[in-house]
């Protein structure tokens, strides 16, 4: 064998153990179902009649004790701060669904097309504060619509094969948080300040221009054309956990109650596209064939632009408790 | 299409597969038209019928010039107009509107406003260069006008090269089009390591170091030493950003069996502005050089009689006026806002500067002046960066109308960290140019840092990854 080919050879097997060796690494990813025991444990003892789902835009607008008084109903908040429709669908699978306890009624908090869209937030810090707390040993549903949907097959299969690949979020935030403290330690000491708080307080919403953060949005999703594509209803809906969700409440012979909150671009006199408003109209026309109540509070005047804490979030549940107590009672 | 979508590695496997077993360069070129096409119009097929129009009107234009040579200039300025009339109507309506109306209601005329929302084409500023650059080529005589019409749409374009260039010139490209590509394995063997290092610098470096620069410059008012980290990001950003896209097109379009133009050389090192212009974009630059300034400068020379105007000698007036009309048009042709054609300006009077302190474009200074010019010159290069990354030129002017020096003590780790964070995604390419320097015949050295890459990128890159930053020009 010739010097030259001898090098390749040792080069060819050199990089062959380099790939070879990724397939190796294997890190352990968060348990699944860890939050999944201690919600239903709450639902057990509290036996609500209506069980309100939804995000940190839920617990912002709504006071469980206030809605129970109002409408005569035992009341349970189930939420987490950013969850998503995937997280919804989670939450009333594995945990109002499989509680022994039935609530009467579910009411679902979103806005604008949120439940048709089921590949968001459901990776990184998603992943594994609120997708696998809450998932079962297997979630075939899951994979396919949220992470086979959002992968593609080339992607989805390469995450199969290639742990590296699969879990690389979590290897890449290990690595960060140690490159994020190395060098503060290094200048500062041990005692420096933790990381990620550091930079919260640097980019605090007040530190940030608005304008700039809303034109940059904007422009992403301009940019991007998903906003005008995951507006199309009929593309989206049997892609979506809203058909599986309407599925588990009817079997279980729970009533759905959705809610449609009004954004804060809204309240600043933001009209709604046209292709919003004709996706608002297939959902609403859907919902009716399904028998699900459809509360919409998106054109209430009564939510002013003087109502809204940060972002989409209400500054208080004073406001909006009443309203939805009187909007649900027919319902009741 | 976008070169770090999924549809792309798709596309690109289809058209490779197929490409490689046809039996003759003219059925390789119409398979590459039809693919540039497709790839062109993926999102907005609309933007092919101005890529057609623009290919038949400087097609035509080209081969009517040598079949009535009376005409030649006549149809070189009407082919410049249609060009450059598309290019103004599309990219810059709205900028000069607006400012036309500003001015106008200074004088207390009132315009109602209005928007033009029509989407700026894709690569439009790209294609419409290279095919400029064709015409004026086959005016001067450098070039013969291309006979096939097959031929020269895929000059122009070339899917590769049409959305961000290289600016291609038709007497670098024209010749691979109308030559037999053969298939051997030097292609994929040379073609990967380019592909690896553009998504490596794209999807690791440039997408993750965005996050910071996007939050620094989003502030309403950041600390001097944030806007100089978010300066320093920057640069990193749009270096891996506009290099990354630049090695992928390269990469993608030797798979082909085409050799396309190296647009950068170790921008950073540049000792002076000219210098860091024969680095930078290259292929836009040497476009300008050749299409702009040397025309530009030599115009002003012949209509001067004297030696010297003003307390210049000709030369140096040509070159001043040249350079400073050259870089005025540069920065707008970047986009249509003020920070760029301040940019382009402030490049121009550096070069002018250098130029009158007898710095010419081939200087090359030696130990600690090189030091010291490649301090400077990296110093003066944040700063331009600073005036083109800046929101506006308003924002800019706030944050320096009452300057906040220090940082306090949670912004001081949280420089230290930034900072950090940039020079740990920035590692890979550090360790690539320690191997060129050390160990550039070592096969298994390289091996081992292109196996690591593929590691990096699979792990490291960011999940939601933005458009390429000269997509918008």
């Amino acid at each position: 064998m010739t010097t030259s080919k001898r090098r390749t050879s040792v080069a060819v097997i050199v990089f062959v153990a380099i790939l070879g060796g990724s397939f190796l690494i294997d890190p352990r990813e968060e348990p699944k179902g860890t939050e999944v025991r201690q919600e239903i444990a709450m639902i057990q003892r509290t036996l609500p009649d209506l069980i309100c789902v939804g995000s940190s835009y839920l617990a912002a607008a709504v006071s469980p004790q206030e809605l129970s008084r109002l409408t005569g109903l035992r009341v349970y908040l189930l939420w987490r701060s950013g969850a998503s429709s995937a997280c919804y669908y989670l939450f009333i699978k594995n945990v109002i669904g499989a509680a022994s306890h039935k609530p009467r009624f579910v009411l679902i908090y979103f806005q604008d097309n949120f439940l048709t869209v089921p590949t968001d937030g459901i990776d990184g810090n998603n992943r594994a504060t609120k997708i696998l707390p809450f998932s079962g040993p297997e979630e075939p549903l899951l994979e396919k619509l949220a992470y086979r949907e959002k992968r593609g097959l080339l992607l989805y299969g390469l995450e199969r094969l290639w742990p590296a690949f699969r879990l690389r979020e979590k290897l890449q935030s290990d690595v960060l948080r140690r490159v994020e403290a190395f060098f503060p330690r290094l200048l500062f000491g041990p005692e420096s300040r933790t990381p990620r708080r550091v930079f919260r307080q640097v980019f605090a919403e007040n530190a940030l221009n608005q304008d700039l953060v809303g034109q940059r949005q904007l422009m992403e999703e301009n940019l991007s054309g998903l906003l005008r594509d995951s507006l199309e209803f009929s593309k989206w809906i049997d892609r979506s956990f809203l058909p599986p969700i309407i599925q588990i409440a009817r079997e279980k012979g729970i009533r759905l109650i959705l809610v449609r909150m009004k954004r804060r671009s809204q309240a600043m006199g933001e009209t709604e596209s046209e292709p919003l408003l004709a996706y608002v109209n297939d959902l609403r026309e859907y919902l009716a064939r399904e028998q699900v109540t459809f509360i919409d509070f998106s054109h209430d005047p009564r939510i002013r632009i003087e109502h809204y804490g940060g972002g989409d979030h209400l500054s208080s549940e004073s406001l909006f408790t009443p309203m939805l107590a009187e909007a649900i009672r027919p319902d009741l | 299409m976008l070169f770090t979508s999924i549809d792309f590695i798709y596309f690109l496997f289809a058209v490779l597969l197929l490409y490689w077993f046809l039996p003759s360069v003219r059925w390789q070129n119409m398979l590459l038209v039809l693919a540039s096409y497709f790839f062109y119009g993926f999102v907005h097929p609309w933007f092919c019928l101005l890529l057609a129009g623009a290919t038949l009107v400087n097609y035509g234009s080209a081969r009517l010039m040598t079949a009535v040579p009376a005409h030649r200039r006549l149809l070189l300025w009407g082919c410049l107009a249609a060009d450059l009339g598309v290019l103004a109507a599309f990219k810059y309506f709205n900028f000069f509107f607006d400012n036309f109306r500003a001015l106008l209601s200074t004088m207390g005329i009132e315009l109602p406003p209005f928007a033009s929302s029509i989407l700026l084409p894709l690569g439009l500023s790209f294609y419409t260069f290279l095919m400029i650059g064709y015409v004026v080529d086959v005016y001067w005589g450098r070039v013969e006008p291309c006979r096939s019409i097959l031929d020269f749409a895929l000059f122009a374009a070339f899917f590769p090269q049409t959305v961000c260039g290289p600016i291609e010139r038709a007497n670098h490209l024209l010749p691979q089009i109308q030559m037999r590509r053969r298939w051997n394995v030097s292609i994929v063997t040379s073609a990967a390591p380019l592909l690896l290092m553009g998504f490596l610098k794209k999807l690791v470096i440039a997408d993750n170091v965005g996050i910071w620069v996007d939050k620094i410059f989003m502030m309403r008012h950041p600390p001097l030493p944030f806007l100089f980290l978010g300066a320093f990001g920057f640069a990193i950003q749009i270096y891996t950003d506009f290099s990354g896209y630049t090695d992928i097109a390269r990469g993608t379009a030797r798979l082909f069996g085409f050799e396309l133009f190296e647009n950068f050389h170790s921008p950073y090192l540049a000792v002076s502005p000219s210098d860091f212009w024969r680095r930078w974009h290259i292929s836009l630059s040497t476009w300008l050089r050749d299409y702009l300034f040397l025309p530009l400068s030599y115009a002003v020379m012949r209509r001067i009689d004297s030696d010297r105007v003003l307390f210049l000698k000709t030369e140096s007036f040509a070159y001043i006026l040249g350079t400073m009309g050259t870089m005025f048009l540069a920065g707008l042709w970047h986009g249509a806002a003020w920070n760029f054609v301040a940019w382009g300006s402030y490049y121009g009077l550096l070069m002018v500067l250098y130029h009158l302190c007898g710095v010419k474009g081939n200087w090359k200074p030696r130990g600690f002046r090189a030091v010291s010019a490649w301090a400077i010159m990296s110093l003066l290069t944040l700063a331009g960066w600073t005036l083109f990354r800046s929101p506006s030129l308003h924002w800019l002017a706030s944050v320096f109308h009452a300057p906040r020096w220090g940082t306090a003590g949670h912004q001081s780790a949280a420089f230290v960290m930034m900072l950090g964070l940039i020079l740990f995604y920035c590692s890979p390419l550090f360790i690539r140019r320690a191997l060129d320097r050390w160990l550039p015949d070592s096969s298994v050295a390289r091996a081992a840092f292109y196996a690591s890459v593929i590691v990096i990128i699979a792990v490291f890159h960011h999940g939601q990854t933005q458009d390429f930053i000269y997509l918008q020009f």
